[in-house]
């Protein structure tokens, strides 16, 4: 009898309790539905996703009663914040792939460009070293240290000028 | 032009302990990226899109300072005339004019999704970065058409010069005046995990553009070299 009794009161305290809290839910809604739009617009925009969908339990709560369709509308506005977030997402994420895509192709073309560029001014250069001494008029072999030999500038020797 | 001997350039265009950079690089950007893509939470109002604000903001960053660090070069080109001056400014306004080309690339991009627009004639810090871009071009441009070396010297540093005004312009543009469309600077309202992230990327980005300079440099020393011995 007295484990029952304890149990009945402890059932109508949390009862209680819970009704209490509901209710104080629900005034903080019939206080956002009482805002103006734009002040409404503020309080919303500064709500977390799980705040933001208990106050919209709340607001569909009080106004089933006077409006027992709007369920059909909240789910037809789910809906459509869903696709329109879907399409929104997606845009969005093919930016920013296509932003490191191309970031990434701009900078390894660069490298490509500089790295190649290099070998084949290294190979020049290596082929000028190798190139045997171009004979002089005088018969002698022609160096390029000393300058009283004729230079190989003087051979005309054609090359491709660079411009940077 | 106080040339630099076939030595010197030889020494130069050798490869040396700075090449570590390059193995920095390659460990620090993926990872960068990772982290820029899965560590700080979205932002409600922009969606994924605004984890291109850890590319966009550090390569914008290098694409400003690069042309002062030619400047530098080019004023010291102007005081002694030693060639090396002037193929470091070089290097330095070739790698700003790759990471403006990626500005230039990502922001319009960003743009579309948040603004409905690729662009905006209108905007003070799109306009200034234009006009930036466009000075980097005219500087390559002014190089090209000048024949003798010591000539284009003297014209790359000059461009140069005007080049880092038109970078302190457009980094005042956003400071200075209110720009129209383009978001106002965030470095003080940033939350913890974004400016987290954000510095990783700058420190990340920084590294690829040491790493670039360096390459690019190397390249300037070696054409310089090239031409050097087509003389002999």
């Amino acid at each position: 009898m007295r484990i029952l009794t304890i149990s009945l009161l402890l059932l109508f305290t949390s009862v209680h309790l819970s009704a209490q809290s509901r209710e104080e839910a629900l005034s903080e809604a019939r206080a956002f539905l009482k805002k103006d739009r734009a002040a409404a617009t503020e309080y919303a925009s500064h709500l977390s996703g799980e705040q933001a969908r208990a106050l919209a339990d709340q607001i569909l709560f009080i106004s089933r009663p006077g409006h027992p369709q709007i369920d059909h509308l909240n789910y037809l506005l789910s809906h459509l914040a869903q696709i329109s977030a879907n399409e929104t997402g997606q845009k969005r994420l093919n930016n920013l792939l296509l932003v490191i895509v191309l970031t990434l192709v701009l900078f390894s073309c660069f490298l490509a460009f500089v790295l190649l560029d290099q070998r084949k001014i290294i190979r020049a250069l290596n082929a000028s070293m190798e190139r045997p001494p171009i004979p002089s008029s005088t018969g002698q072999l022609a160096t390029r240290d000393t300058g009283s030999t004729p230079s190989r500038k003087s051979t005309s020797r054609k090359g491709t000028r660079r411009k940077s | 032009m106080k040339g630099l001997s076939q030595s010197d350039l030889a020494r130069m265009a050798r490869s040396s302990v700075l090449d570590f950079l390059f193995v920095a690089f390659g460990f620090a950007l993926p990872l960068v990226s990772w982290i820029a893509l899965s560590y700080p939470p979205t932002i409600i109002s922009q969606g994924q899109a605004h984890r291109i604000f850890y590319i966009h903001v550090p390569i914008a960053w290098v694409a400003l300072y690069a042309p002062l660090l030619s400047a530098v070069s080019g004023i010291l080109y102007l005081r002694t005339r030693e060639q090396r001056f002037d193929l470091w400014s070089l290097a330095s306004n070739r790698i700003s004019l790759l990471f403006a080309a990626a500005v230039v690339i990502s922001g319009p991009l960003w743009a579309s999704t948040e603004w409905g627009t690729y662009w905006n004639w209108k905007d003070s810090r799109l306009m200034s970065f234009f006009i930036l871009l466009l000075s980097l071009v005219g500087y390559f441009y002014a190089r090209s058409s000048t024949e003798r070396p010591d000539r284009k010297a003297v014209v790359g540093a000059v461009m140069s010069i005007l080049t880092s005004i038109s970078a302190v312009l457009t980094w005042l543009a956003i400071r200075v005046v209110t720009p129209d469309t383009h978001p106002e600077s965030v470095m003080g309202t940033m939350a913890p995990p974004i400016r987290i992230t954000f510095w990783i990327s700058v420190l990340g980005y920084h590294f690829l553009f040491l790493a670039f300079l360096r390459l690019a440099i190397r390249r300037e020393y070696l054409t310089a070299l090239f031409e050097k011995t087509r003389e002999y």
